[in-house]
């Protein structure tokens, strides 16, 4: 099994590189898009709701109660928690962190897009994916948390590396 | 130090990557190969001969995957069978995983042009089942781990 557990953590080591691709081409697109402002996350969420989904009752009035109240301010916390988790990801830096991060941030757009004409597996590939990534500490290959392993040993206070 | 991945999670992907192979069989479904509703493998087809990323493949799926489509549709049907269920059941699971591999490639490749389709679900899906391939992941809670200790 030793080869194969190697072989493992190589192996979500580029799924690993792969998600943090996604995220930052996404961040880009996002940006571009002006989707990191309070009238892009209205405008979003207007889209989800009215045609494409918007997912179970229970989560539209959790998003309505919550992100809607304050959309400018949850649109500075999407910007920076989404180029964060990208990054992490990509360089392999807290990984389960980063990884445990996308991975509620990939079950939301599940939840948002279901019911939708969208492909919904593609949330469950990537919730799934950045599960997988944070349980394998696949920073540890390829990745600086290969690095804060060496110099510091196993982390104190559970595995954030 | 740790310095190897726990196998399990893997083999919870793989079932989970095996049920999206079978809930994907719901709108191929012989003798037609149509769902009740929506979009079947004919139409899908069709967008992948409208929408070629790859003017030779949509050429092959015109002249050579449509006229013959119940042979093919039977091949596509089987073939997800049979990944969904090795995935599944993690039984001749690098084999699954090779054929799932194919599918996801070919998937990827007919539509990446297709308006609304992301091409990021296919690489993740082609990465997966080479994940599979390369770790064998049907000896951690599936039928190939039963095989390898008998």
């Amino acid at each position: 099994m030793g080869q194969e557990q190697n072989t493992a953590r190589q192996a979500t080591a580029i799924l690993r590189i792969t998600l943090g691709v996604i995220l930052i081409v996404t961040w880009f697109k996002n940006l571009q898009d002006g989707i990191y402002t309070a009238d892009g996350i209205v405008g979003l969420f207007n889209y989800l709701f009215n045609d494409n989904g918007g997912g179970p009752a229970f989560y539209r009035a959790i998003i309505n109660g919550t992100i809607l109240q304050v959309p400018g301010l949850f649109a500075v916390f999407q910007l920076v928690g989404e180029l964060l988790m990208g990054l992490g990801l990509l360089v392999g830096l807290l990984t389960p962190l980063a990884a445990i991060g996308a991975a509620l941030f990939f079950f939301n757009l599940f939840l948002a897009y279901l019911g939708g004409s969208e492909w919904i597996w593609t949330y469950v590939l990537l919730t799934v994916s950045a599960l997988v990534v944070a349980l394998a500490q696949s920073g540890r290959a390829w990745g600086l948390d290969s690095l804060l392993l060496q110099r510091l040993g196993e982390p104190p206070r559970g595995p954030i590396w | 130090m740790n310095v190897r991945a726990p196998l399990w999670p893997i083999a919870i992907a793989r079932a989970i990557i095996g049920v999206l192979w079978l809930f994907s069989l719901r709108w191929k479904l012989p003798p037609d190969f149509m769902p009740a509703e929506g979009r079947g493998l004919m139409d899908w087809l069709q967008l992948e001969v409208t929408h070629a990323a790859f003017p030779l493949y949509g050429l092959f799926v015109e002249q050579i995957v449509l006229p013959n489509f119940t042979l093919f549709a039977w091949l596509i049907f089987l073939t997800e069978l049979a990944v969904g269920l090795s995935l599944l059941t993690g039984a001749f699971t690098r084999l699954g995983a090779l054929l799932g591999l194919g599918l996801s490639l070919n998937l990827g490749i007919g539509l990446l042009e297709v308006p609304g389709e992301w091409p990021w679900s296919y690489a993740m899906l082609a990465m997966w089942h080479g994940l599979f391939l390369v770790t064998g992941a049907g000896r951690v809670w599936g039928l190939d781990g039963l095989t390898s200790r008998n």
